[in-house]
C-alpha cells in the first residue's frame, strides 16, 4: 500500500469517527448553545462554528477525555469570545415576551420542596421556563456558562474548571454568584416560587 | 462559624463540592440558623428549576454541520517535527539574518566583472546579480509568468503546442553555443482500458 493510500485510510477513519460524534451529540450541544445564547439563530451558529473548530483540531483531541468535555470547552470559549467581541449585545427574540407574574397567582405555586425525591414528575409550565430562560440572559457570559454547565449539563466543579480554563475557586464563585443572580431574576417575575413556607 | 461564611459556601455545599468536614459543619449550622436555611432553600430551588428545563429541539439537524465540515479544510495531519514552532522573535531574527546574508552576498559580487556577459538581450536587468543573457523569447518580457512558458497553439487540432528547447551547436571560434528553439510538446501516452 502506498503512503498516500495509508493517509487516505487514516483520514477516512477520522472522518467517520467525527461524523458519528456529530450525530450523537448534536442535540445536546445545541441545547447548551441555546441556553447560552438565548435564541435559536445564534445557538445554531454557535454549534456549527464549534463543530467546525472541533473538526479542524480533531487531531489534538485527547481520547482519554470524554468528547463532550473537550467539545464544551471549544463551545464555551467560542461563546465567551463572541460575546465580548459583540460588545455585550443582548439579543432577546420578540416572541419570547413576558407574561406578568400576576396572572399566575391562583395557586399554581409549585411546592418544590415536596418534589425533591422525584423531580422528574414535574413538568415546568411555560411561564416558568420562559422566566428561567430570560433570567439566564441577565447573567454575564462567564456566570451563565458556569451555571449552565453545572446545573443543566451536570458537570463537576473540576470539569468546569477544565472546560473554562480557570481554577476551581473561580468556578465555585461564578456558580454561586450566578445562581444568586438568577434566583433574584426569577423571583422578580415569579415570587411565588421562592415564598417562605414551612421548611422540612 | 458565622452566617456570612456559611452563605458564601452554600452553592458548593449544595453541589457537594466541599470537603467532608466542611460539609458537616455547614449542615449543623443550617439546622440552627433559619436565615441561612432559607438562603440555602432558595438556591436549591434555583438549581432544581434549571435541572427541570426541557430540552429544545433544533430547527436543523446535524446534516447542516456535516455539510459545512465537508467544505472546510480537511483534518490537519501533523507529525511531531512540524508541531514545533520557533518563538515569534526567533522567526523574525531568522528572517533578518537571511536578508542580511543575501545583501552581503550581493554586494561582494563585482558588477564590472560581468560586464561582457551583459548583452542587449537582457530584459530582466534589475540588479547586477540577476542579469544573465537569455534569448528574448524566453525572457520575462515575452511571458507574463513561467506558467506561460509554453506556446499554446491557437488551434490545438491542426497545430501542436510548442515548448522551448535548448540545443548546443559547436561554433569553431566560440565553442558550444546555446541555440534556443521551439519544439513540439510530446503527446502523453494515453491510458487505454482493456478488458481482462
Amino acid at each position: 500500500m502506498t503512503h498516500t493510500a495509508v493517509a487516505y485510510r487514516m483520514e477516512d477513519r477520522l472522518q467517520r469517527e467525527f461524523d458519528e460524534l456529530v450525530y450523537r451529540y448534536y442535540q445536546q450541544a445545541y441545547n447548551t448553545a441555546y441556553r447560552l445564547t438565548g435564541n435559536a439563530a445564534d445557538a445554531e451558529d454557535l454549534v456549527q462554528e464549534a463543530f467546525l473548530r472541533a473538526y479542524r483540531f480533531f487531531d489534538r483531541y485527547d481520547r482519554s477525555m470524554p468528547f463532550m468535555n473537550w467539545f464544551n470547552r471549544i463551545l464555551t470559549n467560542l461563546y465567551i469570545d463572541e460575546y465580548r467581541r459583540r460588545g455585550r449585545l443582548r439579543t432577546v427574540s420578540i416572541d419570547e415576551t413576558f407574561t406578568s407574574a400576576e396572572d399566575s397567582e391562583e395557586g399554581v405555586a409549585l411546592d418544590l420542596p415536596d418534589l425533591a425525591p422525584n423531580p422528574l414528575e414535574l413538568a415546568l409550565s411555560k411561564e416558568y421556563v420562559e422566566a428561567i430562560h430570560e433570567g439566564l440572559q441577565y447573567l454575564s457570559p462567564e456566570f451563565r456558562a458556569a451555571v449552565v454547565l453545572a446545573d443543566m449539563e451536570g458537570y463537576s466543579y473540576e470539569e468546569i474548571a477544565e472546560i473554562m480554563n480557570t481554577s476551581i475557586g473561580t468556578v465555585r464563585s461564578r456558580i454561586h454568584r450566578g445562581r444568586k443572580q438568577l434566583r433574584d431574576q426569577i423571583k422578580k417575575r415569579h415570587p411565588n416560587l421562592f415564598e417562605r413556607g414551612d421548611l422540612k | 462559624m458565622n452566617c456570612r461564611y456559611v452563605q458564601s459556601r452554600l452553592s458548593a455545599y449544595l453541589d457537594m463540592e466541599l470537603s467532608g468536614a466542611e460539609q458537616q459543619q455547614i449542615r449543623s449550622h443550617l439546622e440552627q440558623c433559619i436565615e441561612c436555611s432559607w438562603e440555602y432553600e432558595s438556591l436549591r430551588r434555583t438549581k432544581q428549576l434549571l435541572r427541570q428545563m426541557p430540552a429544545v429541539v433544533p430547527a436543523s439537524g446535524p446534516e447542516q454541520v456535516l455539510l459545512r465540515v465537508r467544505h472546510s479544510t480537511p483534518v490537519p495531519r501533523r507529525t511531531a517535527i512540524f508541531r514545533w514552532r520557533a518563538p515569534r522573535w526567533w522567526q523574525y531574527a531568522g528572517g533578518f539574518a537571511l536578508v542580511a546574508a543575501f545583501m552581503l552576498w550581493s554586494q561582494s559580487e563585482d558588477p564590472t566583472q560581468n560586464a561582457d556577459a551583459l548583452t542587449p538581450t537582457n530584459f530582466t536587468a534589475s540588479s547586477p546579480i540577476f542579469t544573465y543573457p537569455v534569448s528574448p523569447e524566453l525572457s520575462s518580457a515575452y511571458r507574463p509568468s513561467s506558467l506561460f512558458l509554453f506556446r499554446r497553439s491557437v488551434n490545438p487540432i491542426t497545430e501542436p503546442a510548442l515548448m522551448p528547447s535548448v540545443s548546443y551547436s559547436v561554433d569553431p571560434v566560440l565553442g558550444y553555443q546555446p541555440v534556443n528553439s521551439w519544439s513540439e510538446v510530446p503527446i502523453e501516452p494515453r491510458m487505454v482500458e482493456t478488458l481482462r
